[in-house]
C-alpha cells in the first residue's frame, strides 16, 4: 500500500504539480507587485503584520538594517559592531539557519559532511551583538527610511540591501511559467544553498547512469570557477562510486574561467577524460525540463539529469524597489561603485551579489568587500571620508577527491577599470592545496559568524 | 603524537586571565586581553627532555613547540642571517611595539605564534597551515616567509612577522626568547604583538574541548616545553 501510493502520487505529481505550482506562482507574482510598486502608497494596501513595527527593542544607536545573512550581510552585520559598537544592527534573513554555497562542490564528492556548510544566525547574532530578525524585506520607503518585512517595519539609520540572486531563465531560453517552475524544482541551478543542494545530492546518489548535464551560464555569474569545479567533483564521484555516466559540461565561453583554465583543462584530460564531455563555445537556445533535452546552437542534447545554470540576476527585490541601473543586463543596482551606496543616498547600501562592478561574485569576494562596506558606514556616521579599498579574491577549487588536490587563485583589482591586479595564481593541482581549500572555507566561517 | 610530551609537568594555573570570564559569558564581546604578566617561563626542551641548543637547530627548518598553553603552537625558526634588532612594529589597535630580535650566538632564532594574524587558522597536530620558506611561495608570491596556506598571508620572520603580503593587517605576535650565551639554551619568556589566545580559544573552543577535555586547553604550561620538527608535531605539513 505505502508503496503503491508512493508511486502513484509520483506518477500523478507530475503534470498536476507543474500547473499547480505555475499557478501559484503567477499569484505571488501578483500579489507582489500591489505590495512592491510603488513605495507608500503601497504601504498603505498592506494589512497585518508588515504594517506594524517589528517586534523589536528599542534602537540604542544608530539603527543598521541589513536584508540578507549570506557571505555579504553576515559579515556585514558583524563589522558594524566591530566598526562602530553603539551601531543597533539588525539582519534580515528569512531562513533558519545559513547554509553555504561555497564548499558546497565538496560536499557533491563527499569530501565533506553537510554540516560543515551549515552555519547559526542565532549563534552568530549573539556572539556578534546583532540582532537577526527572521523575516523577508517586502518593500522600502527610503525618503522615511522605514524597510516593510514579513516580520513588521523597521525605521533605520542605514540599510545594507544584500539579497544575494536569482535565475534568470529567459537567458536559456525558457519562458512559460510552468517550465520555469519545472526547471527550477526538476533540474535545479544548485548556487542558492538549501534545498538545490539537497536536491543535487539526491540526484547524484540515485543516478545509474547516462547523461548528466551541467551549464555554465554567460555574464558575471555566482563563482565563476565553480561550474568547472563541480564537473570535476561530480565526475570523481561518478569514478569512485563506478557509475557509468558522463558529465556533460555546456559552456558559452572559448574555455574555462581564464585564470585558472589550465588547472581546470588538465583536471579535465589527466583525470576525467571518460567522465567529462566538455563542450566550449555552446550557447544554450533552448531546455526541454519534460522530455530532458537542451538545444544548442548546434545540436540537441539528451540527458538522463542535471543541474542547469542560467544566467543570474540581482534578486528580484532590488528592481522592485527601483535600485537596478537601466541598462544593467542582470538588473544589478545603481550605485556608486567606491562606495557602495544607492546613487544620491548615503543611508542606503547594495552588496554582495547585487552589486554591479565586475568584482568576482564569491563568497570570498563579498566577505571582503563586506569588511570595507562596514568601515564606509562607520566613516559616514562619524562624518570621516576613507580610502577605497579593493576587494580581495582568494579562491582555491578542489579538481579530485582521490587524492584531494585543489588549484588556486589570488587577485584584487584595479582602482580604475577593475581589472585584476596582484595576481597569484598556482594551476599546479596539489595536494596542499587540497587540504588549505578546507581551511580557506573554515577561516571564512570565522569570519563571518 | 603524544600529547603527554606536553601534559606531564603539573599544571593548575588557566591560560588568559580571560579565561573565567570567557567561561561565564556566551557571547565573544568584551574579554580581556590575555594578560601578559601570567607569562609563564618555559625552557625548551627536546623530546628526551634534554635543553636544546640553538646552535644545534637546523637553519630554516620550521619546528613547533606548545607556548603559553597546552594547546597554542608557535613556530621556531634559525633564519640563515642575524635579523635587525628592537624593531618596532604596530598590532591590531595600530598601538606600537618593540620586537627584540633575533638571539643566539647568529642572532638569527626567532620564534612566532602559530596562529594567523588573518583568520585565525593554525598549527594543530593534525595538519600545520603556517610554514617558513625559503623558496618563493606559489600562492603569496612571498620568499623568505611564514606563509598561511588558508588565505595566503604572508609574514617576514627576519621583521617581527611583519605582514609582507595579504589579506592579514597585523604581524603574527612573536614570542620572547632568552638565550643563555654560556649554555646555548633557550627560554620562553613571552609574547608580544597582537596575542590572538582569546580569540583562538572562543573560536575553537568547542573542538579544543573535544581535543584536550572540557576547558583543559587553557591550561598553562610551566618549567619547559618540547620542540618539535614540524613533521613530527602534525600528520600533516602544507607548504604553499
Amino acid at each position: 500500500m505505502t508503496s503503491r501510493s508512493g508511486e502513484k502520487s509520483k506518477g500523478l505529481g507530475r503534470r498536476q504539480f507543474l500547473k499547480l505550482s505555475g499557478t501559484s506562482t503567477l499569484a505571488a507574482v501578483a500579489a507582489g507587485t500591489i505590495v512592491v510598486g510603488a513605495p507608500g502608497s503601497a504601504s498603505a494596501a498592506i494589512s497585518g503584520r508588515t504594517n506594524r513595527p517589528a517586534d523589536l527593542p528599542a534602537a540604542t544607536g544608530p539603527r543598521c538594517v541589513v536584508v540578507g545573512g549570506g557571505a555579504s550581510g553576515a559579515t556585514i552585520a558583524k563589522y558594524l559592531k566591530r566598526e562602530n559598537a553603539d551601531f543597533d544592527v539588525v539582519m534580515v534573513e528569512p531562513l533558519a539557519m545559513y547554509m553555504s554555497c561555497f564548499l558546497s562542490n565538496l560536499w557533491f564528492d563527499d569530501l565533506i559532511n553537510l554540516r560543515t556548510l551549515q552555519h547559526s544566525y542565532t549563534e552568530a547574532a549573539s556572539d556578534a551583538g546583532y540582532t537577526w530578525l527572521q523575516g523577508k524585506l517586502i518593500d522600502l520607503d527610503r525618503d522615511a527610511k522605514r524597510a516593510f518585512t514579513s516580520e513588521g517595519y523597521i525605521d533605520y539609520q542605514y540599510i545594507v540591501l544584500a539579497p544575494g540572486i536569482d535565475y534568470n531563465y529567459a537567458s536559456i531560453g525558457v519562458t512559460d511559467p510552468e517550465m520555469v517552475v519545472a526547471m527550477q524544482q526538476s533540474y535545479p541551478a544548485g548556487f542558492k544553498p538549501g534545498s538545490e543542494h539537497l536536491s543535487i545530492k539526491d540526484k547524484l546518489e540515485r543516478f545509474e547512469g547516462g547523461v548528466f548535464l551541467t551549464t555554465v551560464p554567460v555574464g558575471n555569474y555566482r563563482c565563476l570557477p565553480a561550474p568547472y569545479e563541480r564537473a570535476c567533483m561530480i565526475a570523481d564521484y561518478f569514478k569512485r562510486n563506478n557509475v557509468s555516466g558522463k558529465v556533460v559540461l555546456l559552456d558559452p565561453g572559448e574555455q574555462p574561467f581564464a585564470p585558472k583554465a589550465p588547472g581546470f583543462l588538465a583536471a579535465f584530460s589527466e583525470l576525467y577524460a571518460d567522465y567529462i564531455d566538455y563542450h566550449p563555445s555552446t550557447m544554450i537556445q533552448s531546455v526541454d525540463p519534460v522530455a530532458k533535452t537542451v538545444t544548442t546552437e548546434f545540436d540537441t542534447i539528451d540527458f538522463d539529469d542535471a543541474a542547469i545554470y542560467p544566467r543570474i540576476r540581482a534578486a528580484k527585490i532590488i528592481e522592485d524597489l527601483g535600485l537596478s541601473a537601466t541598462d544593467n543586463p542582470q538588473f544589478e543596482a545603481d550605485i556608486d561603485v567606491y562606495k557602495y551606496f544607492a546613487k544620491g543616498d548615503m543611508t542606503c547600501y547594495v552588496a554582495g551579489d547585487c552589486r554591479p562592478m565586475p568584482f568576482s561574485k564569491s563568497g570570498n569576494t563579498a566577505n571582503s568587500e563586506g569588511h570595507y562596506i562596514a568601515k564606509v558606514i562607520a566613516a559616514v556616521e562619524a562624518g570621516n571620508d576613507i580610502e577605497w579599498a579593493s576587494p580581495q579574491t582568494i579562491c582555491y577549487s578542489m579538481v579530485n577527491g582521490e587524492p584531494e588536490e585543489a588549484i588556486f587563485v589570488k587577485a584584487k583589482y584595479d582602482h580604475d577599470g577593475f581589472g585584476f591586479t596582484d595576481v597569484e595564481l598556482d594551476n599546479e593541482r596539489s595536494a596542499a592545496n587540497g587540504a588549505a581549500t578546507h581551511e580557506w572555507g573554515a577561516g571564512l566561517y570565522r569570519d563571518m559568524f | 603524537m603524544d600529547r603527554s610530551d606536553y601534559s606531564r609537568r603539573g599544571f593548575v594555573k588557566a591560560c588568559g586571565a580571560a579565561a573565567a570570564l570567557a567561561a561565564a559569558s556566551s557571547g565573544r564581546l568584551a574579554q580581556p586581553a590575555f594578560a601578559m604578566n601570567d607569562a609563564p617561563r618555559l625552557k625548551l626542551v627536546d623530546k628526551a627532555a634534554s635543553p636544546i641548543k640553538a646552535g644545534a637547530l637546523e637553519v630554516s627548518a620550521n619546528y613547533v613547540f606548545l607556548y603559553p598553553c597546552v594547546s597554542t603552537p608557535c613556530l621556531l625558526l634559525r633564519l640563515a642571517a642575524a635579523t635587525p634588532r628592537d624593531v618596532e612594529r604596530t598590532d591590531r589597535d595600530k598601538t606600537s611595539y618593540v620586537w627584540p630580535g633575533g638571539v643566539g650566538k647568529d642572532g638569527a632564532v626567532v620564534a612566532y605564534m602559530a596562529i594567523c594574524a588573518h583568520l585565525l587558522t593554525y598549527n594543530s597536530s593534525a595538519t600545520s597551515f603556517l610554514t617558513y620558506n625559503e623558496a618563493k611561495s606559489r600562492v603569496s608570491g612571498a620568499e623568505q616567509a611564514i606563509t598561511c596556506c588558508a588565505h595566503a598571508s604572508a609574514f617576514d620572520p627576519a621583521n617581527g612577522g611583519a605582514v609582507v603580503s595579504g589579506p592579514a593587517e597585523f604581524p603574527l605576535a612573536a614570542v620572547q626568547l632568552e638565550h643563555d650565551a654560556d649554555s646555548d639554551e633557550l627560554t620562553a619568556v613571552g609574547l608580544v604583538g597582537t596575542v590572538l589566545i582569546d580569540d583562538f580559544f572562543e573560536e575553537y573552543r568547542g573542538k579544543l574541548n573535544a581535543e584536550y577535555g572540557r576547558g583543559a586547553y587553557r591550561t598553562l604550561l610551566e618549567g619547559e616545553t618540547t620542540v618539535l620538527p614540524i613533521a613530527e608535531y602534525s600528520v600533516q605539513v602544507i607548504q604553499c
